[in-house]
């Protein structure tokens, strides 16, 4: 398949008028993708971003069906449970949902792997903050890919965060009473 | 009739479910007012999560989209706000993305009378929610004898469903 022609393709029908939603298009990560998902099995479940049509076609969707949801509006959430491709318009959205299906495969113990992409934005927020301390600290079978091109959609994302390290006190102690007053009298 | 007994057994009836895994906190550690009504949980059943509300919402719907039938619970509604996130954005999208996967969201009003809670620990968001949601049933537990009902409709039902408590009741 070759990914630089398909999204030509969709750049093509959103010119003409044919897609008139809201599509992020891929380019410049192509010997990145492919490299990367040279690991991933057909069992494995990717979660992917708003900007996910190499992804999804790296993950064995047909082209037809990657371009019939692009086609019909589903250009930043084409899912298919068959492929276990999730994706989601939210910034860092999947970012929980793939932890959590990590947990399930680690209850199961069974061998598929779970590979969760997030923007470089995304992985500044609480969520990744969370979501990969969680899966970290469980040894959960996850990977998380960082696509870093320096924006979210067309904010910067280095220089809307600043620089510096922030000035933060850290004490600890020990608790001497219970939590009281849950219930009513 | 009791409140807390009905959850109890409503609990149990989840349980015997055995898809259903019991997330969130204060499941598998005691002290908030709900923790009894898992007693007949068993506790590897029972997952206990930080306290990351927003996170453990998407966590459930990725533990459904893997089989399981999660029961998501806070404590108070107003801590479950902070999930509104995952609960709108996903867990009741799931279905117009393409994906099957149910989640019990189990949470609870506080009181104002005779002392009030204050305002961020009595809230109820359950109008708001219904709104919000298009694929979630938004359900109050006002009595004990709604309970066991309720509970088993959510457990046979293809959607989601949030069951919303009574704290001052579970004294009773």
């Amino acid at each position: 398949m070759d990914l630089i022609a398909f999204e030509a393709e969709v750049a093509a029908k959103i010119a003409n008028g044919e897609i008139r939603t809201p599509t992020h298009l891929c380019g410049g990560n192509e010997e990145q993708l492919i490299k990367i998902f040279e690991k991933i099995g057909p069992d494995d479940w990717v979660f992917a971003t708003y900007r996910n049509h190499y992804h999804a076609l790296l993950k064995g969707i047909p082209p037809e069906a990657v371009m019939r949801q692009i086609v019909h509006g589903r250009s930043m959430t084409p899912c298919h449970p068959g492929h276990r491709f999730f994706t989601s318009a939210i910034v860092g959205g999947c970012l929980p949902i793939a932890v959590g299906v990590a947990a399930a495969i680690q209850r199961h113990h069974t061998p598929e792997h779970v590979w969760c992409f997030v923007g470089d934005m995304a992985a500044t927020t609480g969520a990744f903050t969370e979501a990969t301390r969680y899966a970290g600290g469980h040894k959960l079978p996850i990977t998380f890919v960082i696509e870093d091109n320096g924006l979210a959609c067309d904010t910067p994302t280095r220089e809307v965060w600043g620089s510096g390290d922030p000035d933060v006190l850290h004490y600890s102690y020990k608790r001497q009473q219970p939590h009281l007053g849950a219930i009513a009298a | 009739m009791k409140y807390r007994e009905e959850l109890r057994k409503a609990m149990a009836l989840l349980a015997s479910d055995l898809r259903t895994l019991f997330v969130g906190q204060a499941v598998r550690y005691p002290g908030q007012a709900a923790y009894p009504t898992f007693a007949d949980v068993p506790m590897n059943r029972r997952i206990e999560l930080p306290v990351a509300e927003d996170f453990q919402a998407g966590y459930c719907m990725g533990l459904a989209l893997e089989g399981y039938l999660p029961v998501c619970f806070y404590p108070r509604w107003d801590f479950a706000l902070l999930a509104a996130n995952q609960i709108v954005n996903h867990i009741d999208k799931a279905r117009w993305l393409g994906w099957q996967a149910k989640v019990i969201i189990r949470t609870a009003v506080g009181w104002s009378e005779p002392h009030d809670q204050g305002p961020q620990h009595r809230q109820n968001y359950s109008k708001a929610f219904g709104e919000m949601c298009q694929d979630i049933d938004v359900v109050e537990l006002e009595e004990a004898c709604e309970v066991m009902p309720a509970y088993h409709t959510a457990l046979l039902a293809e959607r989601s469903t949030i069951l919303v408590e009574r704290i001052p009741l579970y004294g009773k």
